[in-house]
């Protein structure tokens, strides 16, 4: 021990050191939100509940089908029902979103190739019922746009 | 008749107005301690959550009283009375102003009374501990009977110097030596410091709070309770913490001496001065583990304390 140290271990400066941090974050501003009172608003890139949209032209569903989205899942939040119409074409019939087991982790926004399924800023998902929590295509097909 | 309707008067003021004092103590707790970690602290009932306290309050009343079946029904019960009205007692000789007319007693031995009375409310703790049969209280009670033995040898011998200079134990004539001369915080800095932190620990609080420790002993010696009587174990620490506080102001701080304000607003700040900086240490330091305590203890603080009693005895005969 150099007397340095010796001198701040006499005079407790670890101590000090840790009230004076506290006295300085008494004076400083209050950065939580009264959360019910006051809305929190998220930022732009919040990763929040799903959204599905559409495409501005044709006013179709972007969403093709490929289901990568349901396999990248880590939670298997996302189940997808599909079928093939009388042409051939890939229809997806129901497009399932647990939000309950949804981590918002971003992988299914972030693998989709057409960039059907995004996430929104919206956060909270109030429900009265424990199934109701659960999206499903035409709420999510609501809640989202068209572009 | 009517000295002992006087006395009467005395206590029932001396007792509400220090419970009153208990019950916002715990509401400035939660709010020093919000906003030095940056939150708001209690802000919903009342304006600015003033009404909190009175709502808490309301809330233990009414809460169920359970008492474990495997408890001794009569220790589970006695315990928390225990650890209430010794706290209470040692209220009695503490001067709120000068000349003394506020006191319920003045005793020749104040301090040694109030140290002595204040040192029976361990018998609750431990009671609470053992009759509650938990593992978790009775460790908690445990620790806290060898805390309090330990620490309270460094707080006794911390006031032997200032018995010293003031030539007396008696709270009123060691605040009116001080008037004349300078407060004792300056001469006796070393059995001041001594006594701050043997009081944070007899008090149990943070960063002794080992007998209550939440992360490892749940709740430590009141875990088994709830509703009034652990109303009654809060009300004991708090009221604990107003009464080390009086003594610091009385023999370190010059008692209800300053200027300008009336004494016992001067009394008044010097406690809640105190009193905030409990919540300070609180929101600041962790726990120390239980051996760093007790090093803590014997191998620093009561030499310390010795050497301030050599050191003011040496000062006394020679100067
Ligand atoms: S955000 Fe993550 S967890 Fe939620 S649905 Fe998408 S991939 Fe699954
Ligand atoms: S949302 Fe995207 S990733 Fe998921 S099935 Fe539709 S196109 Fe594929």
């Amino acid at each position: 021990m150099g007397i340095k140290e010796f001198i701040g271990w006499v005079t407790l400066k670890d101590l000090r050191q840790g009230l004076g941090v506290t006295l300085k974050h008494l004076r400083r501003p209050v950065v939580t939100y009264p959360y019910p009172k006051q809305e929190f608003l998220a930022e732009e890139r919040w990763r929040g509940l799903h959204t599905l949209w559409k495409d501005e032209n044709t006013g179709l569903e972007r969403c093709i089908g490929c289901c990568l989205c349901e396999k990248i899942c880590p939670n298997w939040a996302i189940t997808i029902t599909t079928s093939h119409a009388d042409d051939g074409k890939k229809v997806v019939d129901e497009f399932i979103v647990n939000a309950g087991r949804c981590l918002y982790c971003g992988f299914c926004a972030e693998v989709c190739p057409v960039r059907a399924i995004r996430q929104s800023t919206d956060y909270a998902r109030k429900v009265h019922k424990r199934g109701d929590i659960i999206l499903n295509k035409k709420e999510l097909l609501e809640r989202g746009g068209q572009d | 008749m009517p000295a002992l309707l006087l006395l009467a008067i005395k206590v029932i003021l001396t007792v509400t107005v220090v419970l009153l004092t208990v019950a916002y103590c715990v509401y400035a707790e939660r709010k020093v301690i919000g906003h030095m970690q940056q939150r708001p602290g209690p802000q919903f009932v009342g304006w600015r959550g003033l009404l909190q306290s009175p709502a808490d309050v309301l809330k233990l009343i009414i809460k169920e009283d359970i008492v474990p079946t495997k408890a001794d029904k009569f220790i589970h019960f006695i315990a928390p009375v225990l650890c209430l009205v010794p706290a209470v007692l040692a209220l009695a000789p503490i001067p709120f102003n000068k000349s003394g007319s506020l006191l319920i007693a003045d005793i020749n031995i104040g301090v040694l009374y109030i140290l002595a009375v204040s040192e029976l409310g361990i018998f609750g703790i431990i009671l609470a501990g053992w009759g509650s049969n938990s593992k978790y209280s009775l460790m908690g009670a445990m620790r806290s009977a060898a805390q309090m033995v330990s620490y309270e040898v460094a707080l006794g011998l911390s006031l032997v110097g200032v018995f010293m200079m003031s030539g007396s134990m008696s709270m009123v004539e060691i605040s009116k030596a001080q008037s004349g001369s300078v407060w004792y915080i300056l001469p006796q800095f070393l059995g001041f410091f001594v006594y701050c932190v043997a009081a944070v620990a007899e008090t149990n609080r943070t960063p002794f709070d080992l007998p209550e420790a939440e992360t490892e002993l749940v709740a430590g010696f009141h875990v088994e309770y709830s509703g009034m009587k652990f109303a009654f174990f809060f009300l004991a620490e708090y009221t604990n913490m107003i009464v080390v506080s009086s003594i610091a102001a009385t023999c370190f701080l010059g008692g209800a001496s300053g200027w300008l304000l009336p004494p016992l607003v001067w009394y008044l700040i010097k406690v809640y001065a105190f009193l905030f900086i409990f919540f300070w240490l609180r929101a600041t330091f962790p726990r120390y583990r239980y051996d760093q305590l007790m090093e803590i203890g014997w191998k620093f603080l009561i030499p310390l304390a010795l050497a301030n009693v050599v050191i003011t005895a040496l000062i006394k005969a020679y100067i």
